[in-house]
């Protein structure tokens, strides 16, 4: 490997140091687009190998690349000057450094070789995306970011314990297959289930992404997730209890995203539902599968991107994120709603298109291995998806009823970047040999069989058909859907609200310590949101609660490894 | 229902019909799913799918789950 060799994702984490270096004399934040394509540059060239250092007695591999990483760092990549190009108009110093650090921080984890190294940037994307979803500024975002940090603080300790109960139980450093059904296994399969959002463990997905800014969506839209499928991929290949799992979560997104008016939420119903396929087809296990599985997280972070970018388009255009809001744009936003389209055809599987590709990969997999109710959910879930992100969401936001909306134009950038990302989604489409030339394991699949792209095409038609008649029906209204977030927003905030109340009667100190603790993060949630506000002394009880939660979690967790280790280890 | 509704319905019709036909002449079944290997399988899963799709979540789900924006407004929840 060549000694010049430049780890990718330290690209990005240079470009940190240089948007605060420049933070006043460069506005519009070009540092993003280079130090992307710099990443991107050093992926390109393919070098496969390892690089590793010793840290107190600790084997840090720190650079990892095999096909499987590479892939998903390429892609990674991509996304990210993709991202960068489409906010550069907009991302202020701070926005551009949460995104460069969460960016960086999930090519460094896909790139990691030891548990250890994994960790570490596996909760820096946490921080960082959290970071990203507060610079959101409103309130909503910071009320989201708080829940969102709940959950992650929750499965960061648990990835936590899970690595630790590894460690001490002799296992190896390096990354790699778990023994099953052993304590760490399940420890860090609950880690990972958490962050690919695997119902009903998702409503932090769908609560947070539509409250960050429209760039920070798109990055959200691409990393998370996507780490987490990595991770499955690499650490429990053929977990049989994924299949069900993957296949209910499938047709879980896209029975809410029906039911949805925030577009931007829809769309993250839609993350969750495509991730279904992804965690099915790691479960089936099969070359084929694992392949379809890093293929259509490949395919999906591409044309989800492009989703987001397009509602976000439409978000800057009119300033509405509802549904029932919008209608009747799409004569302003020709282009924009071109390259939706693209992105549209793409996540319902249509033939042409990237997603038919890996989609089929997945569907063909179950078959082969006579899942026939995996098949089936997998295929009505596609069916879904055409309907809400194919044809109710473009009708409803962009066609359909005139509401005298006006439509500022939207900046080159923007449509730049839109129309790379679209061209990319054909591109894979209609080359498909580009994407299998980079895939991980040996399994071939013809995807344009012409039974294939008929039964696609009478699928996709027939959908069509029952929007045509039903689309009365599926006029967006005004209001929220329940989710399982519920559980935690109510009964047990009230649960929480007790408990803390308790304590804090415990004594002042107590409340002291928790108070000024709180006030601290909550400053600093506004003071990343706007940079320059005054820090507000009183907080509210959500924030308190938030803090409470997450504490407690994490001293739960560590309390527990440690019982456990020193169980195992006495001595 | 208008006649332009009509039309529209009939060409959706016919469009699909020449694709179920395209399928069937074209024979092996690619999947593996019984939907595949029988005449007008594809259109019949596609038509049941998305109405039981739209039925399950508007009628359903939308009536179980529907809460006004300010539902959580002024909760003591996170």
């Amino acid at each position: 490997m060549s000694a010049l060799f430049l780890h990718p994702a330290f690209w990005l984490f240079i470009g940190i140091v240089v948007v605060f270096a420049n933070r006043r004399r460069m506005p519009g934040m070009p540092v993003g687009v280079i130090v992307a394509l710099g990443a991107l540059l050093a992926l390109l060239r393919g070098v496969e190998g390892t690089l590793e250092t010793t840290v107190a007695g600790f084997r840090l591999v720190w650079f990892h690349a095999d096909r499987l990483s590479l892939l998903f760092a390429l892609v990674f990549a991509i996304v990210a000057l993709l991202g960068f190009l489409y906010g550069s108009h907009r991302m202020r110093a701070g926005e551009t450094a949460a995104a460069l650090l969460y960016a960086g921080s999930a090519i460094a984890t896909v790139l990691a070789g030891d548990w250890i190294t994994f960790f570490v940037f596996w909760e820096a994307m946490a921080l960082s995306s959290l970071a990203l979803i507060w610079q959101g500024g409103t309130a909503g975002a910071r009320r989201a970011g708080m829940r969102y940090l709940l959950v992650h603080a929750t499965g960061g300790a648990l990835l936590f314990a899970g690595i630790a109960l590894h460690l001490a139980g002799g296992g190896e450093t390096s990354l790699g297959a778990l023994a099953s059904d052993s304590p760490p296994f399940w420890l860090i399969l609950g880690a990972v289930a958490i962050n690919a959002a695997i119902p009903p463990l998702h409503v932090w997905l769908t609560d947070a992404y539509p409250e960050a800014s429209t760039s920070g969506s798109v990055f959200l839209s691409a990393f998370t997730t996507k780490t987490a499928v990595y991770a499955l991929l690499r650490l429990f290949p053929g977990t049989e209890i994924l299949v069900p799992l993957g296949a209910a979560m499938a047709l879980y997104g896209v029975v809410f995203a029906v039911i949805e008016n925030d577009i931007r939420r829809l769309l993250g119903y839609h993350i969750v539902s495509q991730v279904g396929y992804m965690v099915a087809a790691v479960g089936i296990g099969t070359p084929l599968a694992l392949n379809g599985a890093a293929s259509h997280a490949f395919s999906h972070i591409l044309y989800k991107a492009l989703l987001f970018m397009g509602a976000g388009a439409a978000i800057e255009a009119t300033g509405l994120r509802r549904l029932s809001d919008l209608g009747g744009i799409s004569r302003q936003m020709r282009f924009a709603v071109a390259m939706y389209a693209v992105g549209a055809l793409s996540i319902s599987g249509a033939p042409l298109f990237n997603g038919f590709i890996s989609k089929s990969m997945i569907v063909s997999a179950a078959g082969e291995e006579h899942l026939l109710w995996t098949e089936l959910l997998l295929v009505l879930a596609a069916v879904g998806t055409f309907l809400s992100v194919g044809l109710k969401l473009p009708w409803f936001a962009f066609f359909g009823e005139r509401r005298g909306v006006a439509v500022r134009p939207l900046p080159t950038n923007l449509l730049a970047a839109m129309g790379i990302g679209g061209a990319l989604c054909l591109l894979y489409g209609l080359f498909p040999h580009l994407l299998y030339s980079r895939l991980p394991y040996l399994a071939t699949y013809a995807p344009y069989t012409l039974d294939h792209v008929v039964s696609t095409a009478q699928l996709l038609l027939a959908t069509g058909l029952v929007f045509y008649l039903a689309r009365k029906t599926l006029a967006p209204s005004p209001g929220l859907a329940l989710d399982t977030d519920w559980l935690y927003r109510i009964p047990l905030a009230r649960a929480v609200s007790a408990t803390t109340g308790a304590l804090a009667g415990v004594g002042p100190v107590v409340s002291t310590l928790r108070g000024e603790a709180v006030t601290r993060l909550d400053s600093a949630a506004r003071r990343l949101a706007a940079p320059g506000a005054p820090p507000r002394r009183r907080e509210s009880f959500a924030f308190r609660a938030s803090i409470g939660w997450t504490v407690l979690f994490a001293a739960v967790a560590v309390v527990i490894t440690w019982l456990v280790v020193w169980l195992r280890n006495p001595g | 229902m208008s006649r332009r509704t009509v039309a529209r319905l009939g060409v959706a019709v016919a469009a699909l019909t020449a694709f179920d036909v395209i399928g069937f002449l074209s024979g092996a079944e690619h999947h593996g799913g019984i939907w595949n290997s029988v005449p007008l399988g594809d259109l019949a899963l596609g038509v049941l799918g998305a109405g039981v799709l739209v039925w399950f979540s508007k009628r359903i789900l939308k009536r179980l789950l529907s809460r006004p924006e300010s539902y959580y407004d002024g909760t003591r929840q996170p």
